[in-house]
């Protein structure tokens, strides 16, 4: 077990360096020269030549992206060009809000998923499993913008029940009690696509499960069906942990939508404002926080997998 | 007889553990009912094993299942299935459950599948122990699985309980299955195809070991099988199945060496030996008629050789043509009184 996780987490590493690669390229390939934007359209071209030396991007390609990696890897990203602070700590603190609301949306999705799947699976051909089926197909199909100004709409200018925006109340707000009142409306609207990713998915899983020949063995061995759906479950988590894993990972790379809709401080709402404003080096670091925590999430998924299955540790 | 089960004790050596009487299963499909078995009887008696033999779509796993009520809801079930004096059919759900695994056992077909690939084998028979009350407590359970392990000749009893199922073998896998299905000393022990999975070095390590326990422990044990080499070995009683019934019976070694039904004749004659020459394997002409095919007579008539006019008309029914022996071929096995 201990060397799988080593292994695990040594494959981790190229994917992570072939990441940051992608990024940087990106920023070459991206029109414009920042020397030129630098000091203007009526700089000299021995003041350019000079900045450009300076800047060290008069060097080939290889050594631009070593010295750009060695600055990442020790967590210098730069500074914000239109908010000229550290960009680390303006996506980390963005990161940490997001954190929460996707933990939020990814407990709300995963009860309701397995909830509509285990329905859908195991009353089949029943009207509950109708409307579960009924339920994850439109909770799939809805646009987040429509959903979460519905939301607003009726829940909150409407009816009063919850904010409007924000994470915290700016008056008297802060607490646990707040922060909860605020995270409703988003946490719902973003765990929607999820929940009904995971209840079909999980549907599927749990009818395959059910035809295996074990589970009829089981049953001519005495155990009661409460008993086997508890076996059956347990056979199910591997994949349900590989689906919920991907869903938590998009949920973490900053849902733009819901976070811009409900004014979320977090990454997805940082990154749509960067773009507005052309802040590149705010973009990368918001694209490379994602990217980790995909990475990292899918370690952990691998590690828990095989933690369940023995198959995999072999 | 039946007054005095009180007295005796609870297996005696000729008591009868299990009797099927007019067994019929049918399915529910779009078009209708599908009837899959029909007509099948029979009983073994303790220490005794029977075997069911035909070919796939005979209705023999059918039937098998259907012993057990493990046929969902989709399938009726009607006869009698009398299962050391109780009348299974008749039982509620729970009561069904507390039987199985603990009267009756199944050995399945495929041991790889018939396991959780996810939690090790001990814990497994543990669970089964447990659930019928066959040990007091857990720590007696594991104890006696260890013990069980030992008795179905895996080597390394101790290694094996705390086994995941895909670190053994297949014939590993096989003695586990056997193991669980003789963990609470049952009357019945139903095997399906117990070898069909096997290497045919292991097959006969299995049907040795479930002669060894058969007589140890005295159960009824009642073989599914499509392998006629496999009857021969283990029967005391066959009885072959054909498109759903029951069409020759009677004791083992009779039935394989003087046939009295043209099914078991072209099966037997279907048999490789060592003299068969290349090409001239003797198959059985036409196709084997697909599950719930319904005939107006003999469903066997259209391949047989011996078939008259009236075979395709009259439904042959199963008649004793000697002593212990029945057939359903009035062609073969015709009456003195017309």
């Amino acid at each position: 077990m201990t060397l799988y996780l080593l292994k695990r987490l040594g494959s981790a590493i190229p994917i992570l360096i072939g990441v940051s690669i992608v990024v940087f390229i990106t920023i070459k390939i991206i029109p414009g020269d920042p020397v030129a934007s630098l000091l203007g359209p009526t700089s000299s071209p021995q003041a350019r030549a000079e900045l450009t030396a300076r800047l060290g991007l008069d060097q080939p390609l290889p050594i631009q992206y070593l010295s750009w990696g060695a600055h990442l890897f020790q967590g210098d990203l730069g500074d914000s060009i239109a908010k000229h602070v550290p960009v680390l700590s303006l996506v980390l603190d963005a990161f940490g809000n997001t954190l929460v609301l996707a933990t939020f949306a990814a407990v709300v999705a995963f009860v309701l998923g397995i909830l509509l799947g285990g329905v859908s699976a195991l009353r089949r051909g029943r009207v509950s499993a109708a409307i579960s089926n009924a339920i994850s197909l439109f909770s799939i199909s809805v646009p987040q913008y429509s959903i979460g100004l519905l939301l607003i709409i009726y829940l909150a200018t409407g009816a009063g029940l919850f904010p409007t925006a924000g994470m915290y109340d700016p008056i008297n707000g802060g607490g646990w009690g707040d922060l909860f009142l605020h995270l409703v409306l988003p946490g719902v609207t973003a765990a929607l696509v999820p929940a009904g990713i995971i209840a079909r998915m999980f549907r599927s899983c749990v009818i395959d499960v059910m035809s295996m020949d074990f589970i009829d063995a089981m049953r001519s061995r005495g155990l009661s069906e409460l008993r086997i759906l508890k076996h059956a479950f347990h056979n199910t988590l591997p994949t349900l942990m590989t689906i919920a894993g991907l869903q938590l990972g998009y949920l973490l790379g900053g849902v733009i939508f819901v976070e811009t809709v409900f004014s979320w401080p977090g990454l997805g709402l940082l990154v749509y404002q960067s773009i507005t404003q052309r802040d590149l080096p705010v973009i990368q670091a918001g694209v490379i926080v994602s990217a980790l925590a995909f990475v990292v999430i899918n370690v952990v998924v691998d590690v828990l997998q095989a933690a369940i299955d023995p198959r995999v540790r072999a | 007889m039946s007054q005095t089960v009180q007295e005796i004790p609870a297996r005696v050596a000729s008591a009868e553990a299990l009797r099927v009487d007019d067994l019929a299963v049918s399915f529910a499909v779009h078009g209708g009912q599908v009837h899959a078995v029909r007509s099948v009887s029979f009983h073994v008696r303790a220490g005794q094993t029977l075997v069911l033999l035909g070919e796939s779509g005979s209705g023999k796993s059918v039937t098998a299942r259907a012993i057990m009520r493990l046929h969902g809801r989709r399938a009726k079930v009607t006869g009698r299935v009398e299962l050391s004096g109780r009348e299974v059919l008749a039982l509620s759900d729970p009561d069904v459950r507390a039987l199985r695994g603990s009267r009756i056992a199944l050995v399945p077909q495929d041991p790889t599948a018939a396991l959780d690939p996810l939690r090790r084998v001990g814990a497994q028979i543990t669970e089964v122990l447990l659930l019928h009350r066959a040990a007091p407590d857990k720590k007696a359970a594991q104890a006696r699985t260890r013990e069980l392990l030992r008795a179905v000749g895996i080597p390394d009893p101790e290694r094996a309980y705390r086994s995941f199922p895909h670190e053994m073998s297949g014939g590993m896998r096989q003695r586990v299955v056997i193991a669980m299905g003789i963990s609470c000393d049952p009357d019945v022990i139903i095997a399906d195809e117990p070898t069909t999975a096997l290497d045919v070095t292991v097959q006969a390590q299995i049907l040795d070991l479930f002669a060894e326990l058969q007589g140890r422990l005295n159960t009824a044990l009642l073989m599914v099988t499509h392998d006629v080499h496999v009857a021969a070995d283990v029967a005391d009683l066959v009885a072959v199945m054909y498109a759903g019934r029951i069409v020759e019976t009677g004791p083992a070694a009779d039935v394989l060496k003087t046939p009295r039904h043209p099914y078991t004749q072209a099966l037997l004659d279907a048999l490789p030996t060592p003299q068969t020459a290349r090409g001239e394997l003797h198959a059985i002409a036409g196709s084997p008629p697909v599950a719930g095919q319904e005939f107006p007579g003999c469903a066997f008539a259209d391949r047989c050789t011996h078939a008259l006019d009236t075979c395709r008309t009259a439904e042959p029914r199963l008649v004793e043509v000697a002593p212990g022996r029945r057939a359903a071929c009035p062609v073969l096995n015709p009456t003195e009184a017309p």
